[in-house]
C-alpha cells in the first residue's frame, strides 16, 4: 500500500546494474508507490556478455543487457549514462585504492551515486536507491564502508537501501514518511538466498546469476593487460578501443616496444578487422590463421618474428613454410614465406 | 450558399488528401552508424540520437554487435518508441525505430 497520495507521488533513481539486487531494491519501492527510473552506467568495464558477442562459438547463446531486462521487468525507464571519460580518473587515482585487482570498487561506488545525485536534482526526483546489502560485496559493502559511501558521494540520507534498510539509520524518505521501513528488508552477509527467495516471491525468473562477476577490472587477466598496457606507454592512460581490445584474443609481449593482439577465432577475426586502420596486422595467407594486431612499431626483425608468432597459431603450425601477409597503418602491404615459430620457442613470458 | 458549401468542403477535402500524402515525407528520416561498437554503445547511440529527434521520425541504426537485435528493441519498449524494422544480415544488424510522441 502507498504511504503517499496520488499528487504528491516521490520519484526515485534506482542504479539499475542488471544484477538481481538492483532489481529487487526497485522492485520494493515501486510496491511502495514510488515512481522509479533507472539508471544505468557504462564505464567501458562492464562485463555484459561482450565476448559473446564477438566469438562465433557463442552466438547460438542468448545474448541480453541484463539492465534493460530489468527495467523491463519493473516496467520502468532505464538512462542509460556514458561516464568511460569521466570515470578514467577514478579508475587511475582511487582515492580508497584498488582491490584485489585493478578493481577500484569503493571510489567506484562513491562516484556512480554522485552522478546519480546530479542525475536526480537535475530532473527533479527525490531520492537514490540502490541494491547494496550490508557485508554482501568485500569492498564498497561492508558495514564499515557504507557510510563512507553515503558521506562522500554528497547523497546523504537520500541514499536509500530498499534490502538492508532495517540495518541502517533511517534515511529522510522514511523519517518523512515517503516510504515505509517497516516494509524494507534487513538483508546482512554474502547468503543469497533471501534474495532468490525474494525473486522468487516476486515472480522474477532468469535474472542474471547472482555474485556474477560483472567488471572486466575484478578479473585477474584483464587486469594484467590493463597494468601491461599502462606500463608499456608509460602512463596510466586509455581509449574506449584499449579497453574494448583488452577484452578480445592472445596478447603476447615478445618484445617491450611491441604487443600482439592475436585472434583466438573467427568471430575475433572480424571484430579485430575493423581496427586494421588503426594497427599494423599480419594475416596467414597460406592456411587458415588468425588476424593478429601489432600494438608497437616494428624494425623488419620484428616483423619476422611476429609472423612466426602468428603462423604458430595457424593451421599452419606444424608446416616447415607459411605464407604471411603483413600490412602497415597505412595500408602498405607486404607478403613472404617464414616458417611458423615451434611451441617450445613461445615463451610464456610473452604471454599477459 | 450551396456553391459556397461545396467549395468549402472541396478545400478542406483536398487540404487533408494533401496533408495523408505529405506527412511520411514530412518525417525526417536519420541513419546512425553504430558499427564496431559493443553493447551498451549502440544503445547508448541510439538513446543520445533520438534524443535529438522528433516524434515520427525514423532512425536507421546499423550494428555489428548481434546482442542490439535484442538490446535496441528492448530499450524502444521500455521508452515507449517503435521498431519498424530489423534486418539480420550476416557481418550486420538493421533496426529502424520510429520515434515515439
Amino acid at each position: 500500500m502507498s504511504t503517499q497520495t496520488n499528487s504528491e507521488q516521490k520519484r526515485a533513481v534506482a542504479l539499475i546494474s542488471g544484477g538481481l539486487d538492483s532489481l529487487l531494491a526497485a522492485k520494493v519501492m515501486l510496491d511502495q508507490g514510488i515512481h522509479v527510473e533507472g539508471i544505468n552506467f557504462y564505464t567501458g568495464f562492464c562485463v555484459e556478455g561482450h565476448t559473446h558477442a564477438i566469438r562465433k562459438k557463442d552466438k547460438a547463446k542468448p545474448k541480453r543487457n541484463n539492465a534493460l531486462w530489468s527495467a523491463e521487468q519493473l516496467g520502468i525507464k532505464l538512462h542509460i549514462i556514458d561516464i568511460i571519460d569521466e570515470y578514467k580518473d577514478v579508475l587511475i587515482n582511487p582515492k580508497h585504492g584498488y582491490g584485489a585487482n585493478m578493481n577500484p570498487c569503493l571510489d567506484c561506488k562513491i562516484f556512480m551515486i554522485s552522478k546519480a545525485k546530479q542525475w536526480m536534482q537535475e530532473n527533479g526526483f527525490d531520492f537514490i536507491i540502490t541494491g547494496e546489502v550490508m557485508g554482501q560485496r568485500p569492498m564498497s559493502q561492508r558495514k564499515d564502508l557504507l557510510p563512507v559511501v553515503v558521506r562522500e558521494s554528497g547523497a546523504d540520507d537520500l541514499l536509500v537501501r530498499p534490502l538492508c534498510a532495517k540495518n541502517l539509520d533511517a534515511t529522510l524518505p522514511e523519517r518523512e514518511g515517503w516510504i515505509d521501513r517497516e516494509k524494507m528488508k534487513g538483508f546482512s552477509g554474502r547468503n543469497r538466498k533471501p534474495q532468490m527467495a525474494l525473486a522468487k516471491e516476486y515472480g522474477f525468473e532468469d535474472y542474471a546469476t547472482p555474485a556474477g562477476g560483472c567488471c572486466f577490472l575484478t578479473d585477474k587477466s584483464y587486469s594484467d593487460k590493463l597494468v601491461d598496457l599502462w606500463q608499456a606507454r608509460n602512463k596510466k592512460e586509455y581509449e574506449l578501443d584499449d579497453i574494448m581490445l583488452l577484452k578480445v584474443g592472445r596478447h603476447l609481449r615478445p618484445a617491450p616496444h611491441f604487443k600482439l593482439i592475436v585472434s583466438r577465432e573467427d568471430g575475433e577475426n572480424k571484430f579485430l578487422q575493423g581496427y586494421k586502420k588503426r594497427f599494423a596486422s599480419i594475416e596467414i595467407k597460406s592456411h587458415n590463421g588468425p588476424l593478429t594486431l601489432i600494438d608497437g612499431e616494428l624494425g623488419d626483425e620484428d616483423l619476422k618474428l611476429a609472423s612466426r608468432i602468428a603462423a604458430r597459431f595457424s593451421q599452419g603450425r606444424e608446416a616447415d613454410i607459411v605464407t604471411v601477409k603483413t600490412t602497415t597503418k597505412e595500408g602498405e602491404e607486404k607478403l613472404f614465406d617464414i616458417p611458423p615459430m615451434p611451441a617450445s620457442e613461445i615463451k610464456q613470458e610473452w604471454y599477459i | 450558399m450551396s456553391c459556397l458549401a461545396v467549395l468549402l468542403f472541396m478545400h478542406a477535402f483536398g487540404s487533408l488528401l494533401l496533408l495523408t500524402i505529405l506527412t511520411p515525407l514530412i518525417m525526417s528520416q536519420y541513419k546512425l552508424d553504430a558499427r564496431h561498437s559493443l553493447c551498451p554503445m549502440p544503445v547508448i547511440k541510439t538513446q543520445n540520437k533520438i534524443a535529438e529527434l522528433q516524434p515520427g521520425d525514423l532512425l536507421e541504426v546499423t550494428c555489428t554487435d548481434p546482442g542490439a537485435l535484442n538490446d535496441i528493441p528492448a530499450w524502444c519498449r521500455i521508452n515507449g518508441h517503435l521498431v519498424k524494422e530489423t534486418h539480420d544480415n550476416d557481418d550486420e544488424v538493421v533496426i529502424v525505430v520510429q520515434v515515439a510522441s
